[in-house]
Order: structure tokens, then sequence, then C-alpha cells
């Protein structure tokens, strides 16, 4: 464990240039200095300069109006899989746990199996079957995507249901839902979200990789992940093509995590405090 | 001679909190062979007495005055290898939870191998044999099979056995018990107690037992030394302590720790039973293995409780006691049998549900951490159309009823003492009007003073709304002080019914009289009398 004021710097520091990211992709139709779009085939594959700030592309358009544009599908991607994902996957995870017996056996069971699976594998086949796009993209990264926050949603519905308020519930009378919505999912939610924010960055990765096989969005819209694949035979003539967009979603895979490590600690350190009261 | 263990001043903060001391100098002196009792009620700091010795305080609290001194060895500036050496090797240590203490996946052989290897430089077969030879020492019956088995395998009482095999493993000079028999029923403790004292005799063990039970000590102990609030108020040869406590706080322990039969019968309790019953079993059975030949759970009971009746539950731990709790309660589904509580149908309905009651033994664990007091309480009553201010009103009267501040209603279950969320308990079980209360080892996880408090509120309920009362429970004290009449769970089975008066005086189960003899102080002390006599 490193020390604790360097973990907090870091934290900071993560918190800074991710909102300084959101805000300028938020905002990118209208800080974005050319149109994404826009083809300029006379200043082709520039290097950064005052007019271009990180160059050009291929096809002459302006990577930094590209960058930001590109950040608004990646990230809501992300996003939207991960709220998916952990809403399923939490949901899944507590029936389990609550209802027991065959429910229990089957939804543990699937589970395995969706493991052994390798994600992008399965991605690419739902992909492939059901065309590109938000939508199927978005169903491709689910299917496999629910089943970490499953288990980890068992887990612990299991754990609380153990214990005594869930049995003095019972014996007043309180009806399941009560026991579940007031008693269980509060106790479940810290932990959640820290594997939330940790499971962003890998799902931030995902959609890049689907992307730059050509399997998410299609030209001429474009995210971080086409763009990398598109500047890729340009590589040594115009680097900037592909460090630009790499190191975006590094960036933004790094900050999310470390949030995400630093929330789950504080919400253990919190439960702990609440345990030994 | 022989090294002694010596506390002086010793002193103990939190060091995220200034402000007053959690020990306050404290001081003591056990001599090879003495047996020392250290009593006192919840909070008193027995437990971080014992842990500052061994240098395991936990995080955040640190000894800023006083020495420990083990003969000329200062044990408050010892480093971690020293340290090491004399935990297990020179001072060992009892906890209140045995099975706690044992890794669920090793073999008790195994744990014992540890500290043979450690401090007797004992290996492989020597230490095997050394380790059967240390649990034949503590009474087991089969020592060969005892460490061949897992910590879950063994009893309550043979796991504390374990545990002082392994806390003896290594020779030690002194012993630390921090309530090692709380959790025990009394024939268990009287054992455990006894092997202590034959260790003690036969090779000069000094023991220091922490309990805040004065009464199960008394006859064993040399000198009693009394806590409060971190303070020592108190010290002396046990026979003087007890029958002339100078402190008002020892008196109240002492006087809470003897409870004086008063319940034995209807007639003096002023309630009479009415015979129509309350609740009543008929062959009920629950096994938990079907496809195994395991032993039933519970084994066709059939009992009676009658309408504003206490009756007193009494069994080892593992009896099936509490599985008839829950099969009354509707928490689990007997295999065989009926359950039939007046006024409703044998059916396990909600109205069922509500007309049975259950306090449990945690008081921590029996409200959500998150929520307040009176979220807590809010709960049974929202399926009733009631509005709100008259849900307020209930809740109120209900707190009230049990003696709580109502201001606590917006406390949340940290903030508030073990013997306030008892009685929070007790509260919300009230709000749904029941018929019967049943009470799990509703007082063993409180210390003496509020153990007598929380009884006498309960009696009370009794009297006034004509509750009947369940009391499951390992002491026979409580037993004696509450109960008009007293069944005895054995191996599932109901081997004894009987009024208190009766049971105590002719037991007819042979379970029955090893747990009444066990509940006898012993050594011609009779505690009751000597208090009285300083009264």
């Amino acid at each position: 464990m490193c020390n604790v004021r360097t973990r907090i710097t870091a934290d900071r520091a993560a918190l800074a240039v991710l909102a300084v990211v959101v805000l300028a992709v938020a905002a990118a139709p209208w800080i974005a200095p050319y149109a994404p779009e826009a083809q300029d085939l006379a200043r082709r594959l520039a290097p950064p300069g005052p007019e271009h700030w990180l160059g050009t592309d291929h096809l002459g358009r302006d990577l930094l109006s590209r960058l930001l544009d590109g950040g608004r599908f990646s990230m809501l991607m992300a996003v939207a899989a991960t709220v998916l994902t952990a809403v399923l996957g939490t949901a899944v995870g507590v029936a389990s746990a609550r209802r027991r017996g065959w429910l229990d056996e089957f939804l543990t069971r699937s589970n395995d199996v969706l493991l052994a699976l390798p994600e992008m594998v399965v991605a690419l086949f739902i992909v492939a079957a059901m065309g590109t796009g938000f939508g199927p993209l978005l169903i491709a990264l689910t299917v496999t995507g629910w089943t970490p926050f499953a288990r980890l949603a068992r887990t612990l519905a299991y754990d609380v249901s153990a214990r005594g308020f869930v049995e003095a519930a019972r014996v007043v009378g309180c009806p399941p839902s009560f026991i579940v919505f007031r008693h269980i999912l509060p106790h479940l939610a810290a932990p959640m979200l820290g594997q939330a924010t940790l499971r962003f960055g890998q799902l931030l990765i995902s959609v890049g990789a689907l992307s730059y096989l050509g399997l998410g969005v299609q030209p001429p819209q474009s995210d971080w992940g086409s763009m990398l694949a598109a500047a890729q035979p340009y590589a040594e003539r115009a680097p900037m093509g592909i460090i630009a967009p790499g190191l975006a979603i590094f960036l933004v895979a790094l900050c999310v995590t470390l949030i995400g490590q630093h929330a789950t600690a504080a919400a253990r350190t919190k439960q702990e405090a609440v345990a030994h009261a | 001679m022989r090294d002694h263990l010596t506390v002086d001043g010793l002193t103990v903060r939190d060091t995220a909190r200034p402000g007053a001391p959690l020990l306050d100098g404290v001081a003591l002196d056990v001599a090879p062979g003495e047996f020392v009792a250290l009593v006192g009620g919840s909070g008193s700091g027995k437990t971080m007495t014992a842990m500052s010795v061994l240098g395991l305080l936990p995080q955040g609290l640190a000894v800023s005055g006083g020495s420990i001194r083990l003969g000329e060895t200062e044990l408050t500036t010892a480093g971690h290898a020293e340290l090491d050496r004399i935990r297990g090797g020179r001072i060992g240590m009892l906890f209140q939870q045995p099975k706690r203490m044992f890794n669920p996946n090793r073999r008790i052989g195994r744990h014992l191998r540890e500290p043979l290897k450690l401090h007797a430089g004992l290996r492989g077969t020597a230490a095997q044999r050394k380790a059967i030879e240390l649990l034949a020492e503590v009474g087991f019956e089969d020592p060969a099979a005892g460490a061949r088995s897992f910590p879950h395998q063994l009893s309550g009482g043979m796991a504390q056995r374990a545990m002082a095999a392994l806390a003896l493993a290594g020779r030690p000079d002194f012993l630390l018990a921090d309530e090692p028999t709380s959790a025990l029923d009394k024939v268990l403790e009287r054992q455990i107690l006894q092997l202590l004292d034959q260790e003690r005799r036969d090779r000069g063990l000094g023991i220091l037992y922490i309990t805040h039970n004065l009464a199960s000590v008394a006859a064993f102990a040399d000198r009693v030394l009394v806590m409060e609030q971190g303070r020592l108020v108190e010290s002396g040869p046990t026979r003087e302590v007890l029958a002339q406590p100078k402190s008002p706080y020892t008196r109240s322990l002492l006087e809470a720790s003897i409870l004086q039969p008063h319940g034995t019968s209807s007639a003096r309790n002023g309630v009479h039973a009415e015979p129509e019953a309350a609740l009543s079993l008929r062959g009920v059975s629950k096994s938990f293995a079907p496809r195994r030949k395991a032993r039933a759970a519970v084994d066709g009971v059939s009992l009676e409780l009658r309408k504003g009746e206490i009756l007193g539950v009494l069994g080892q731990s593992g009896s099936g006691k509490s599985t008839l709790a829950r099969l009354v309660l509707g928490l689990e589904r007997a295999d065989a049998g009926t359950v039939a509580i007046a006024g409703t149908g044998t059916a396990h309905t909600a109205s069922m549900c509500r007309a049975v009651q259950l306090v449990f033994q945690e008081p921590y664990d029996s409200f959500d951490p998150r929520m307040t007091l009176r979220s807590s309480l809010e709960a049974p009553l929202r399926q009733s159309p009631l509005s709100n201010e008259e849900r307020e009103g209930r809740i109120r009267a209900a707190v009230v009823e049990v003696g709580l501040d109502p201001a606590l209603l917006d406390h949340r279950p940290r903030q508030c003492s073990g013997g306030q969320l008892q009685r929070a308990t007790i509260a919300r079980a009230l709000l749904l009007e029941p018929q019967v209360l049943i009470c799990d080892e509703a007082t063993s996880a409180l210390d003496a003073l509020t153990q007598r408090t929380i009884l006498d509120l309960l009696r009370r309920l009794q009297r006034e709304r004509g509750l009947s009362l369940v009391m499951i429970t390992h002491d026979m004290d409580v037993v004696r002080y509450m109960c008009q009449r007293v069944a005895v769970m054995y191996q599932g089975s109901l081997v004894e019914l009987a009024d208190t008066g009766t049971f105590f005086s002719a037991p007819q189960h042979e379970h029955s009289r090893a747990l009444v003899e066990a509940s006898i102080p012993c050594k011609g002390l009779h505690l009751g009398r000597l208090v009285s006599a300083a009264d």
C-alpha cells in the first residue's frame, strides 16, 4: 500500500484530468476548431502546428476535432454498458442470493459458462450476427459484461441476508421487497460502485478494440478505436494519429480506475468503521 | 523465585481522540500459581488490559504511560521478535469465541503443532505425539480423533478445550483468559475452570481470568480485581471482596450476578397462569440433512405454553433450542407436526408471524447499521394503515414503555449501548402487539448489570401485558429468576418439563441433573448469603 498522501494526490489529479476530458468531449460541437468530417486534402497528414494543434489525418481532417467528437461515442458507449451491466448483474446476483434453489443454480452456472467464453469472441459473434451500430455493440458488451457484477452482488447479498437484522425484519413481517430495497441494496451500493468504476475502464478499452476491428461505429462517424485503426498505415509519417486517440483511451481508463479504487477503499474503510463501532 | 507478571500505572489512549484515557493507571500483579479474576461490565477496559499485555492493542490505541513487566522484561517497549517469543511461549491466551480463533481449514492437530514447533522445537511425529498428549491433558476422551478433527466438528466446549491446549502448548507461565466461558453453559464453564485450576496447581500457571460474571469465578479465584470505566475500583482477596464490597459498583455487580429466585411459582409472581394455551406444539420435527442419516435438529417436540407464563428452555448449544424457536416463528418449515397459536390457525401466515416475536442474542446484529432506530422501528408498521402521526406516536409509546429516551430514535445502532439496543428490539416486537415473546439468549451478550435491567423489563411486560415469554438460555440463574416452568432440550428432544421449583430440587433427566449441579456455587461459598450478610 503506497502512502496516503500519494494516493490522495493521484486521486485528485485523476479527477481533474477526467473532468477536463469529459467537459471537452461534451462541449465538442462548440469548442472544436473544425467540423470533424471537414476534409482538407491539400493538408493531409500534417504535423501538429498552430492551425491544426494535433495535425491532420490521411484525409486532411483535424485530429483534435475528431478526437473530441469521437470521445463522445466511446465514452457514452462505455458509460451505457457499465450502467446496464451493473444494474443487470446486481439484479441477477440479488435474485440468486434471495431465491436460492434452482434459480440460483441456473444463474450461477450461466455465469460460469459466460466467464469461460472470451469476452471479445462473444462480442464479435453478436456484432457479426446483428450488424454494427450503437445498439448491437451495447448488447455485445452487456451479454458477457454482467457476470462480474452478478458474482459480487450474489456473494454480498448472501452475507447481508445472513445478518441478524434481515432475520429481524422477517420476524416483524417485512415483505421481501422491503428487505431487498431497504436492507440489502444499500449495503451493496458502495462495493458495486467501486466495481462499476473498475469495469468502466475495461469497457472503454473493449469499445476501442471493437471499433478498431471495424465492428463499432461506421465512417464517417468516428470514435477513438476506429481513429487508431485508420491512422495505423500512416504511423511512420504521422505518429500523432495513433498517439492521440491511444493516449485518450489510456488516460480516461486510468483516471476512472484510480477513482474507482479510491472509492472502493473508502467504502471498505467506512464499512469496517461501522462493523467495529 | 519465578517471575511475576506486573502491570503498573498502565494508561492507554486513543491517539485520534485526545481527552480521557481509555485505561487510567491500571495496576495489577499476577504471581506464579495465582488465579486472579478481573471483573467488570462491558466497556470497562478488561479486554483492553489483556491486549496491552500482549502488545495486541487495536490500531489507533497506544500505551501512553505505565509499565508492563514479565519478570525483568519490559513488555511495553519490547520489539516484535521478543513479543513473538513471549506470546504463546511465556504468556498464553484464551479467547471468548474459540471457534473463530481456529482456521476452519486446518485440523486441530496442525494448529497445535505450530506452537510446539515455535516454542518447543518439536517437529513431525514428535510434535504430533505431543499434540495428542496435550489434548488428552485438557480432557479429550479420544485425543487422537480430536487431533484429526476440524474445528467445526467440535462442540463449543471441546473447541474451548482445544483452545486451552493450544494456549498451553508453549508451556507458558501465565495465561490470560478473556471470557473463555461466557458463551458456554454452566456445565462446560465449570469444566474449563477446573481444567485451568488443575494446571495452576500442577505447574504453577498464573492465571488472569477476565469475566463479567463475578459469581462464576468466585470458587476458583484467589483475588478479585474490579474495573469500571478504565480504572481499578476495587481489589482484594475473593472472600473479602464478596463479603464486604467497598465500592458501590462492585456491590451492584455482585447483586446483579446473583439473581434471587422469585419467579418460581405463579402465586409468588402475582400472576395466575391461565390454563389456556398461548402456543402449542404437537410432535414438531425438523431435520436439516434429509438425505443423510443425520440426527434431527428437533425431534418430535410437543409442548404447551400457557397464557402469561414464563417458560425457560434449557439445553446445550446444538440441542435444538434455537431451531425450535425458528420453527415457531415460521422462519423454518417443520418436517412434521403442527405449531398452533391461540386465535390463529395452524398455517404459517403473516398474522401468526406477528403474534410471536423474537428478541435476539446479539443486539448489534439485530439492527441495520445504516438505519436510524426510528426507521428500523417503523418497518413493522409499514403495512398498517396508520397516518404518520399515529405511527410516530405508537413508536414513541413503545420506546417509552421499554424505558428508552425517544431522542435515541434518531441514533444509529453503533451510537447505542448493547442494553439500549436490546430494549429497542423489545420495543420493535411490542409494536406488533404479540402474544408470545421468544428471547433467544437475549441477555447473554450483556454484562450482569444490564442483564438484570433487561430481565426486570421483561418481567414487567409479562405482568402488565399478560405476555407469554419463552426464555431460551443456558444460564440457570436466569431460569431461576424468571421462569415458572422449565423445559430441557437434549439432542433435539424435549427430555424434561417441570415447574422451576421441582426442577431445581429434583431434576429427573441425567442431563438436567448435570445442569443443576453445575449451577450451585461450590467450595462452601454461598454467594447469596454473603451478600445479604453484607447488607
